[in-house]
């Protein structure tokens, strides 16, 4: 039977490092693009990716699985970018959907097996999104990355944000209207 | 409705991409994670060690803490010093109140020539907390009988302890103040 994330972060707290490894393969690819995705350059996600994991790697003796760990992994996650906001005097407030700031939307992957008309249409719809995305303000694309990279529950998110459970449905609730939006163009 | 257009935003949302970070980010991430339990291979036996040194330092002190009531009596020193409390006429000898005990114990001990261990705890056991010790002593006068202090304090008056006598005296009259002495103990207590 598989390990659970927990085991595997007191396995790591016991000093075995191959548990970490195995930890780390399963969550750096949704914690990356949580962070890439939430963060306005790569550079800077991809130092605070590595700021969050070395959190991780510092608090192991601390750990105590009172929550999941993709909960714990995504609060430090959460933490971490508001203090990056905060250093650059940016309050976690809605952002202009104009803002020049924002990042650019990232190339959809294409579906090279579909026809060109197609395809055509569905990567227009994927830019549409990725827009969507990258215009939403902060707390709704947090709340919609944290669900869908992460997988976490309402609950799991308000605990990780410190938001209450309502104030993160309505976030969502936004978040999915607008993203459904930009889907049907 | 919202479910199923939900399922579709979620799989539209991952054709946007699955982006993975730079492997030389995940080497650099991985090394630090190596690093660091090493260290506490060693850490690990260093805190036992001292969790256990620390464990049973507490436990002798605790047990001799415990141990000092019972030696209190039984040292052949505090035998020695309670002879020489109550002299000759009284079978048993009379108990000073347990707070001036404690001090003849202590001042006495030196001349004894042989300090004991467990006097000399007490001693700073009582040094360090006298309002303790003295409200100790008050309990156990105030369990005696009002006639056994009178006699106590006759004894010492006897002995030609009168400064003690004294001071036994006015912690009577505190402890029972409405007690009446008799005439003749009276004659036996009080300084002539």
């Amino acid at each position: 039977m598989e390990a659970t994330d927990e085991q595997l972060m007191l396995a790591y707290a016991a000093g075995d490092a191959a548990a970490f490894e195995t930890l780390y393969a399963r969550h750096k690819g949704g914690l990356y693009r949580f962070v890439l995705r939430g963060m306005k350059e790569r550079g800077i996600a991809e130092e605070l990716f590595q700021e969050i994991w070395m959190r991780v790697i510092e608090a192991r003796a601390r750990y105590a699985p009172q929550a999941r760990f993709t909960t714990w992994l995504y609060t430090i996650a959460h933490h971490r970018m508001i203090d990056h906001w905060r250093k650059r005097g940016l309050a976690v407030a809605p952002l202009d959907p104009g803002d020049p700031d924002d990042p650019a939307p990232p190339e959809p992957a294409a579906d090279r097996a579909r026809e060109p008309q197609r395809q055509a249409e569905t990567n227009e719809q994927l830019a549409r999104l990725a827009r969507a995305l990258a215009a939403l303000p902060v707390a709704q694309r947090e709340v919609f990355l944290m669900r869908e990279e992460g997988g976490l529950s309402i609950a799991e998110i308000a605990a990780a944000t410190g938001a209450n459970e309502e104030a993160v449905k309505s976030r969502l609730r936004y978040a999915l209207a607008k993203l459904r939006g930009a889907l049907d163009g | 409705m919202a479910e199923h257009e939900d399922r579709e935003l979620s799989e539209r949302y991952r054709e946007l991409g699955r982006e993975q970070p730079p492997r030389e980010l995940d080497a650099k991430i991985l090394a630090a994670a190596r690093a660091r339990p090493g260290l506490r291979r060693w850490a690990l036996p260093l805190s036992i060690a001292a969790v256990i040194v620390l464990s049973a330092t507490v436990t002798l002190e605790m047990q001799r803490e415990r141990a000092q009531p019972e030696n209190r009596i039984e040292t052949p020193q505090q035998q020695k010093i309670e002879a020489q409390t109550a002299p000759a006429p009284v079978p048993t000898a009379p108990p000073a109140p347990a707070a001036k005990r404690a001090v003849d114990v202590s001042t006495s001990a030196p001349a004894a020539g042989r300090p004991s261990r467990e006097s000399a705890d007490r001693e700073r056991f009582e040094r360090a907390a006298p309002a303790a010790a003295e409200e100790r002593a008050k309990q156990l006068g105030a369990a005696e009988s009002p006639e056994r202090w009178l006699e106590r304090i006759a004894e010492l008056r006897r002995a030609g302890r009168d400064d003690e006598a004294d001071r036994l005296l006015a912690e009577f009259r505190r402890q029972f103040p409405d007690y009446r002495i008799p005439e003749a103990m009276r004659g036996r207590v009080e300084r002539r």
